[in-house]
């Protein structure tokens, strides 16, 4: 299924955030400025309404710093097409959740990482955790559909049930947790996040009974576990002409998933226009060569079914295109455990950011 | 997709709201904005799905079609029955 243009766009469209989780996928903070001008970030909007993007999930960074905000999600409901808003919450109150229901907001994600201020404002690196529960609260008040999404690092994992129990209390009936990606932010402090194989499946062990006992439905997502039980990495889709999704990233670069930004090639919206952009994203089918593979992923049997797991991932964490993919635990296997994969971090270059 | 044949043509057919839609060379792609699930309609497919606008029976959208197309009209209405009982069974269309 070739399409014209991608059915649905995640769009995100800052860089400015006032928290500074230290798992951020774009790695956006208080510090960021956008490099994307107002006029082209109207340009981007207009190219999404003209080439009938059905649905758009909002993203930053926090999309709320940003005035602008109002007028595309107003604009994107009058062209017709579904929007839904990713927050950390901390900037939502009674008059903007108003005016975002009568703009007919499809649902809000809005994050919380913990229980408790103490285990949350850790992570985001704010006292934020009042407001984010004061902003569900008021959300399920207003009668938008939300779900809330929290990032599983070793620091959260066993707060999970107890987050689950006060999400229940609030109202919430659907969470995601999902484990912490090694991209963006992420990327530079993954040995410092990443919970370990033995706390996710002890989570995945509870996830049932969390449901059943707090009326609640759970999207557990663990790219660790799932590894597991394939057998192999993930396939990755890179290029899929029945790809129908789509990123854009604040610069205006248009990408098949966060992953494949890692890769770093420019396929600009405000350059191309977003249907050329949208054709030349199956140019990123050159980085799948599995006959190209070097390492374990190699001289691995499985390499033409997963083709090398997430080629961006690897990409950045090894520095070669070709590189084995080191997250796949056959990868792994007899080079260093499935917890204790820090060696590519050493020789990491971008900035790293700790958790206090 | 029990429902009776004699049943459903008097039934007016309007795509479900949570159904998003667009058209492209003359086909619909359609896709499920509560589940993320897109198709593609086949040309025929697409036409009916745009009669299904809530101002025309299953009776008129099928008279629509046997002005447009040749062939066994007896042949034609089971088939445009049992494609609109499936977007109904599917939930991309409501029968009222």
């Amino acid at each position: 299924m070739l399409l014209e243009s991608p059915i649905e766009v995640v769009w995100s469209f800052t860089s400015k955030c006032n928290l500074q989780c230290p798992f951020c996928l774009v790695s956006s903070g208080k510090d960021k400025k956008d490099s994307t001008e107002d006029t082209g970030k109207l340009r981007i909007l207009k190219e999404i309404i003209d080439n009938r993007v059905l649905k758009v999930v909002l993203t930053g960074g926090e999309p709320l710093t940003d005035n602008l905000t109002y007028h595309i999600i107003s604009s994107l409901r009058k062209a017709g097409i579904s929007v839904e808003l990713t927050t950390n919450g901390t900037l939502l109150n009674r008059k903007t959740l108003n005016w975002l229901k009568c703009c007919g907001l499809k649902n809000i994600q809005i994050s919380i990482h913990g229980s408790t201020p103490g285990i949350n404002d850790m992570l985001t690196g704010e006292k934020s955790f009042r407001k984010i529960v004061n902003a569900i609260e008021l959300s399920l008040i207003s009668g938008i559909p939300i779900h809330t999404k929290t990032t599983l690092t070793k620091h959260n994992i066993s707060d999970a049930p107890s987050l689950v129990k006060l999400l229940s209390s609030l109202g919430v009936t659907s969470i995601c947790l999902d484990e912490v990606v090694p991209i963006g932010r992420a990327l530079n402090n993954y040995s410092s996040l990443k919970p370990s194989v033995d706390e996710l499946l002890k989570l995945e062990s509870m996830i049932e009974e969390l449901e059943i006992n707090y009326s609640v439905e759970i999207d557990f997502k663990s790219f660790s576990l799932s590894m597991r039980q394939d057998g192999c990495a993930a396939t990755c889709t890179l290029g899929d002409e029945k790809s129908y999704l789509s990123t854009i990233s604040e610069q205006g670069n248009m990408y098949q998933c966060s992953m494949s930004a890692l890769f770093d090639v420019r396929n600009n919206v405000l350059e191309k226009g977003l249907k050329k952009c949208w054709q030349d994203i199956r140019a990123f089918r050159k980085f799948i060569k599995p006959e190209k593979l070097t390492g374990a992923c190699g001289s691995c049997e499985l390499k033409e079914k997963c083709r090398g797991g997430c080629r961006g991932i690897a990409y950045r964490m090894t520095s070669s295109l070709w590189g084995e993919y080191p997250l796949c635990p056959l990868a792994q296997r007899g080079k260093f455990t499935s917890d204790n994969n820090t060696c590519f971090f050493k020789e990491n270059k971008y900035e790293e950011t700790r958790i206090p | 997709m029990t429902e009776n044949k004699t049943d459903i043509l008097d039934k007016i057919p309007v795509q479900a709201p949570h159904i998003l839609s667009r058209i492209e060379n003359g086909k619909a792609v359609i896709f499920d904005d509560t589940n993320g699930e897109p198709c593609l309609l086949n040309e025929t497919g697409s036409l009916i799905w745009s009669l299904c606008n809530g101002k025309l029976s299953v009776r008129a959208v099928i008279s629509e079609l046997t002005c447009l197309y040749e062939g066994n009209s007896s042949q034609m209405e089971t088939e445009i029955v049992d494609f609109i009982s499936l977007l109904s069974y599917k939930g991309i269309i409501t029968l009222s």
